[in-house]
């Protein structure tokens, strides 16, 4: 482990290096663009490759290309090349394809602003594409989470067979801060899963016990079939509501099921508060120092930061939160991630409490918010 | 202990880079915990450059309020919005204001260092780019922030190997001016 001084947006390149990224496919847009700039530099002394496509339409296909002979690939944008990756990312979930798609957030909606941060995007990540599907989303605070959710994203896509939505903001992409880079074998980097039985056998899309199929990749002599279409066991094109049914079942149940491992929140203070104050990204970033101030001058709250926005583990965040009276949820939009929490909060009084600035939220601006419904 | 540093200029005259070059050697030679959030405009040179960063002995420390407000050191290399930057300035804050884009009297009780930084980098070393460095090595002198050998080192890690000359000698003369 050795101390840097990075931003944002490279403690997820760095991050990516160790993971063991070797094909980055991205167009450039603000503020993700320094992210693959970065990576140009890097990547190839590590035997990766970045390539700069047309389009983000052919940059999520070509990942997923790159995915599919046996890489771990990535690719990064902003709001409305994400917009154009929608198809593509559906693509990803149903051919159950590891992929990590960083989405630095903007403001929008269209072209918006582009230097300048907001969570407007949430549903975004969560629901970008055609289908019924979950895919993880994971929203960082600060240059290290940055850098530990991104071995994560990776970590998860592999475990997986998905997509990994990392959702960051302008805010913390280009916030620069200590970061405790890690090296090889300090963490844990998982690798996807790979066909046991010989190649006369092999049956593409047959899942394990964790739900999640073996994945044979093109060149290694399994019979490889990237089927994009409503798809059996063996990745062949079938019409029926049975295999329908299994299909988006499985695709559903394998993220579901995965939810402890996949699910991170942080409490401050919470055991013993009568409010809790719920919040991520950036965001979160300064709710947290109001919450310390109230606290210091004897108010009962605290304070429970999601780290993973979906899939939730409902039951965990059930437990934190039913046994505070109130529970208010901060955002820097008009109430996305507010409208999950209201529903699982049980017995307590859910409030939303929008700081909505394309600058980095203010003390003020996050204490009037909180303060008004304590 | 915590540090508020603001550093305020326009693009083009290296205030990103002083940011990055005090988070590095805070971060990294003296295992401080540092942040920076740098606000700039789209244009490449010309509008306003602003990098807010903390310094601090603990992570704890660091990683609340990340936006300067009580700055232990404000360094301007451009007069923007001066009036309302310096009234974030306390009594005991070290202010330093390059002169060269400033003619007008400054008011302020804090401690005001104000000298034409760029147009000394153009005379002593016939470089007004490296004024930044030159104000750096004020800095340095009059707060004791950073060691300047630190420095030096910061300089040899950020900037390719044909830069580093001009940089160190700057950051000298800055130095050698008085405290």
């Amino acid at each position: 482990m050795r101390r840097e001084f990075l931003s944002g947006n490279r403690a997820i390149a760095e991050a990516a290096i160790l993971s063991g990224l070797k094909f980055y496919a991205g167009y450039p847009i603000t503020p993700a663009s320094d992210l693959m700039e970065y990576l140009a530099e890097k990547l190839p002394s590590y035997g990766g490759i970045v390539v700069q496509f047309e389009d983000e339409i052919a940059s999520i296909n070509a990942a997923i290309g790159a995915s599919w002979a046996g890489v771990k690939a990535m690719t990064a944008t902003s709001g409305p090349g994400f917009s154009l990756m929608a198809e593509g990312v559906s693509l990803a979930v149903a051919t159950e394809t590891p992929v990590v798609v960083v989405d630095i957030m903007r403001a929008g909606p269209s072209t918006g602003i582009p230097t300048k941060a907001t969570q407007s995007d949430v549903y975004q990540a969560r629901w970008l594409a055609h289908g019924d599907y979950t895919i993880p989303v994971f929203a960082p605070w600060s240059v290290q989470d940055c850098y530990d959710m991104t071995i994560k994203s990776f970590n998860v896509a592999e475990k997986f067979r998905t997509p990994v939505v990392l959702l960051s903001d302008a805010n913390i992409a280009h916030m620069w801060e200590t970061l405790y880079v890690r090296e090889p074998g300090e963490v844990e980097i998982i690798e996807r899963k790979k066909p046991s039985v010989p190649p006369e056998e092999y049956r593409p899309y047959q899942p394990g016990l964790d739900l999640v199929p073996p994945m044979a990749v093109f060149g290694e002599g399994y019979k490889v079939i990237v089927e994009s279409l409503v798809h059996d066991e063996l990745g062949y094109y079938r019409q029926d509501s049975v295999t329908y049914r299994e299909m988006i079942a499985r695709l559903n149940e394998k993220i579901r099921r995965g939810v402890g491992y996949i699910y991170e929140q942080e409490e401050y203070w919470v055991e013993d508060s009568d409010a809790v104050v719920v919040a991520y990204g950036s965001t979160a970033r300064m709710v947290y120092p109001v919450v310390k101030a109230l606290r210091q001058k004897g108010a009962r709250v605290g304070f429970l930061r999601l780290k993973t926005l979906w899939p939730l583990d409902e039951e965990r965040l059930w437990r934190a939160l039913s046994r505070a009276g109130k529970v208010i949820v901060v955002e820097n939009n008009t109430g996305r991630v507010y409208l999950d929490v209201a529903r699982i909060a049980g017995s307590a009084r859910t409030f939303f409490s929008p700081v909505i600035t394309v600058d980095p939220p203010k003390f003020n601006e996050v204490m009037e918010a909180v303060a008004r419904w304590l | 202990m915590r540090h508020e540093i603001l550093i305020v200029g326009r693009g083009g005259q290296g205030v990103l880079l002083l940011g990055r070059l005090i988070g590095l050697v805070a971060s990294k030679y003296m295992n401080y915990y540092t942040s920076g959030t740098e606000h700039y405009a789209s244009e490449t040179r010309g509008g306003e450059s602003r990098v807010d960063m903390v310094i601090a002995d603990s992570l704890e420390e660091a990683f609340n309020f990340v936006s300067v407000t009580n700055p232990h050191i404000m360094i301007l290399l451009y007069p923007y919005n001066l009036d309302s930057y310096l009234k974030l300035a306390q009594r005991e804050t070290f202010v330093f204001l390059d002169k060269t884009f400033h003619q007008g009297e400054v008011r302020t009780e804090a401690k005001l260092y104000a000298h034409e930084y760029t147009r000394l980098a153009e005379r002593l070393l016939n470089n007004p780019r490296v004024a930044n460095m030159l104000l750096l090595g004020h800095v340095v002198k009059v707060t004791n922030l950073l060691p300047l050998d630190y420095v030096k080192m910061g300089i040899a890690e950020l900037l390719d190997k044909r830069y580093h000359e001009a940089n160190f000698k700057a950051l000298e003369a800055g130095f050698n001016l008085p405290a």
